[in-house]
C-alpha cells in the first residue's frame, strides 16, 4: 500500500497567529495521493491549498498531524531532490539565461543528485536540460534573459526547471494564474505532454476549476473557515485529453459537479470545531 | 520676382532634404556622447560658471583666485600637485578597500544571523552619526602624522553605506526563489553563493557609487588634521591656505574634484557592463 502512495497526510493542522486572532489555515486534513496521478487542489483563496502545498514541499511543517511523502519525510524526499516545485510567479534569477537558470538546481545539493544518479534503486542519466527546452518550443530564447521573455514563456522555464530534476512529486502552485487564457490553455496542454513522459506524481493548487478538471485525475475541493477537504472528485475522462473533449457533457459534467461542491460549502455554516 | 521664387523654392526643399540626410548621416558616424545635443548644454554650464568666476574673482580677489592664477600655479610646478594628488589617492583606495573587506565580511554574518544584526547595527548607526571630522584629530593624536589616521578615517567613512546597501541587497531576494532553491534543499552557502550575492550586486554599486568620491573626502580630512610632517592635496590645501595662497588652494580643490569624478565614472562604466542584466540598464539600451 505504502507503494502505491506518494503523499500521505493525516489529520494535519496548521493554525498561523494566536489567541482571537487565530486563522485556522488547516483544519485536520486527511489526503492520500496515489503514486503517478496528477491531482489537482481547488478552493475559494484562505481555504489553506497553499499552505497544504507548502506543508508537502517542506517549507512549513503542520502544527499537528502528519504529512509523509514517498514514504518518508517531506525534508527527506527535499533532501534527495525527489521534490519538483513551479512557484506562482516562474521565480527566475534575472542574471542567468534561460539555459543556465534551469539547470542552476542540479547545481546545488549536489550530494543528492550523486546519490540519485548512483542509486540502483532509480539510476537515471541526468535530462538533457536543452533538449527539454526545444520540447517546450525554447529553442531561440535558450540563451536570453529572463526580462526578454514572455510572461508564458517564463513559466514554461519555471516548468523545465522543475521537470529537469526528474521529481517523483511535482508541485505547482497556481503557476497559470497570472497568465492569459490563450497562453494558459497551451502551457496546460504542454504540461500534460511533459508529465507523459513521466512517472510523477503531480499536486496542482488552481482557483479554476476548468482548468482542474481539463488536467485532472482527480480533484481535492477545499473550503475556508477553517482550511478543509470536503470532497474528492474523480474526474474520470479518457487521456489524452485534446481540445475537442473540452466541449464534451461529461467534461462539464465534473465542471458542474465541483461548482456545487463549492458553492454547498459556501452556503454551509462554519464547523463548531473550527476553534 | 516671380522667377526668382519660383527658382528658390525647390532649391529650398532640396536643402532641407540634404540637411536632413546629412543629419541622419552624422548620428550614424557619431556615438551618441558625441553629438552636440549630448556636449552642448554642460560645455555652455562650465562656460557660464567660469565667466561669474572671473566676475567675483576681479571684484573680490580675496573670494576667489582668478582662473589663469590657477592655470598659471598647476604650470608652475605640476610634479608637486601630481605627487600629492598620488598620495591622496593612494590613502583614499586603501581605506577604501580595508571598508570593503570588513563591510562584505559584516554584511554576510549580520544578514545571515539575526543575533549577529541585533549586536552590531546599533553599534554601526552610532558609529555613522559620530562626526568624523570630530574623530580624525584624535586619531592623528594617537597615530601621528604616518599614514594609518587617513587610511582609519577614509575606511570608517566608507563603512556604512557598503554594510548598509549590503544587507539589504543580500536579504532582497524575493520569497518564490527562496522557496524554490530550499526545496532543493540547496545550502545557505549555495544559496549565498548563487542567489543571494548576484541579487546584492546592484545594491553593492549603489554604495560604490557613494563611497569612491566619499573616500577622497575621508583621506582630505585626515591630512588636514596632520598637515607639515605629510603629504597629500589635504595638506597642501591647510598649508596653502595658512600661507594665504588662493591659487594653490583652489588648483588642489580642481584636482580633488576632478579625481572625484572620475572614480565615479569609472564604477558607473564597471556597473554598466556587470549589470548588463538589470532593469535600470536594461531600460537605457533600448
Amino acid at each position: 500500500m505504502a507503494a502505491n502512495t506518494a503523499i500521505r497526510i493525516a489529520e494535519a493542522r496548521k493554525v498561523y497567529g494566536s489567541g482571537s486572532s487565530a486563522m485556522v489555515a488547516l483544519h485536520d486534513v486527511d489526503l492520500e495521493i496515489p503514486t503517478g496521478r496528477f491531482v489537482s487542489i481547488i478552493g475559494p483563496s484562505g481555504c489553506g491549498k497553499s499552505t497544504l502545498l507548502r506543508l508537502i514541499a517542506d517549507l512549513e511543517t503542520p502544527d499537528a498531524g502528519s504529512v509523509e511523502v514517498l514514504g518518508g519525510s517531506a525534508a527527506d524526499a527535499c533532501d534527495g531532490k525527489h521534490v519538483g516545485f513551479v512557484p506562482q510567479s516562474p521565480a527566475l534569477l534575472p542574471w542567468l539565461n534561460v539555459l543556465h537558470n534551469v539547470t542552476l538546481p542540479h547545481k546545488v545539493n549536489r550530494g543528492a543528485s550523486r546519490k540519485r544518479r548512483a542509486g540502483a534503486a532509480d539510476a537515471r542519466p541526468m535530462p538533457d536540460m536543452e533538449q527539454l527546452l526545444r520540447a517546450v518550443g525554447l529553442d531561440d530564447a535558450m540563451h536570453k534573459l529572463p526580462s526578454e521573455l514572455s510572461g508564458g514563456m517564463q513559466q514554461r522555464v519555471a516548468i523545465v526547471r522543475a521537470m529537469g530534476l526528474q521529481p517523483d512529486v511535482l508541485l505547482m502552485d497556481e503557476p497559470f494564474s497570472a497568465l492569459d487564457e490563450f497562453t494558459r490553455e497551451a502551457l496546460q496542454e504542454q504540461l500534460l505532454d511533459l508529465w507523459d513522459d513521466t512517472t510523477a506524481t503531480v499536486v496542482f493548487v488552481t482557483h479554476s476549476v476548468s482548468e482542474a478538471v481539463r488536467l485532472s485525475d482527480q480533484v481535492v475541493v477545499m473550503a475556508p473557515r477553517p482550511g478543509r477537504i470536503i470532497d474528492v472528485i474523480d474526474v474520470d475522462l479518457p487521456r489524452p485529453r485534446r481540445w475537442d473533449r473540452f466541449t464534451s457533457d461529461a467534461f462539464h459534467h465534473y465542471e458542474n459537479l465541483i461548482r456545487e461542491c463549492l458553492q454547498s460549502a459556501w452556503h454551509s455554516p462554519d464547523l463548531p470545531s473550527a476553534a | 520676382m516671380t522667377t526668382l521664387e519660383s527658382s528658390a523654392a525647390p532649391s529650398a526643399a532640396a536643402m532641407t532634404a540634404a540637411s536632413a540626410s546629412a543629419r541622419e548621416g552624422a548620428a550614424r558616424r557619431f556615438p551618441k556622447f558625441l553629438r552636440p545635443s549630448r556636449w552642448a548644454p554642460i560645455v555652455v554650464m562650465v562656460v557660464v560658471l567660469a565667466v561669474l568666476w572671473q566676475l567675483v574673482a576681479e571684484a573680490m580677489p580675496y573670494l576667489l583666485p582668478p582662473l589663469d592664477a590657477v592655470g598659471k600655479a598647476l604650470a608652475s610646478n605640476p610634479l608637486y600637485y601630481l605627487e600629492n594628488a598620488w598620495i591622496t589617492l593612494q590613502e583614499a583606495l586603501i581605506g577604501l578597500a580595508i571598508a570593503f573587506v570588513c563591510s562584505s565580511v559584516l554584511a554576510v554574518a549580520v544578514s545571515e544571523v539575526p543575533v549577529i544584526r541585533r549586536a552590531v547595527m546599533p553599534v554601526a548607526v552610532v558609529l555613522n552619526v559620530t562626526p568624523l571630522v570630530a574623530i580624525a584629530p584624535a586619531l592623528v593624536v594617537a597615530f601621528g602624522f604616518g599614514p594609518e589616521p587617513k587610511l582609519i578615517v577614509t575606511a570608517l567613512i566608507c563603512f556604512f553605506p557598503i554594510l548598509i546597501n549590503l544587507t539589504v541587497g543580500l536579504r532582497s531576494v524575493p520569497t518564490p526563489v527562496l522557496q524554490l532553491y530550499r526545496t532543493v534543499h540547496a545550502s545557505r552557502a549555495e544559496l549565498l553563493w548563487h542567489v543571494r550575492a548576484p541579487s546584492a550586486l546592484p545594491y553593492l554599486f549603489a554604495a560604490l557609487k557613494i563611497v569612491f568620491p566619499l573616500s577622497i573626502v575621508g583621506a582630505v580630512v585626515a591630512e588636514m588634521f596632520a598637515p607639515g610632517a605629510a603629504d597629500g592635496l589635504g595638506t597642501a590645501i591647510s598649508l596653502a591656505s595658512s600661507n594665504n595662497q588662493l591659487a594653490v588652494v583652489y588648483t588642489s580643490i580642481f584636482i580633488l574634484a576632478l579625481m572625484g569624478a572620475s572614480l565615479l565614472a569609472i564604477v558607473t562604466a564597471v556597473e554598466r557592463r556587470v549589470l548588463h542584466w538589470h532593469e535600470t540598464h536594461r531600460s537605457e539600451s533600448e
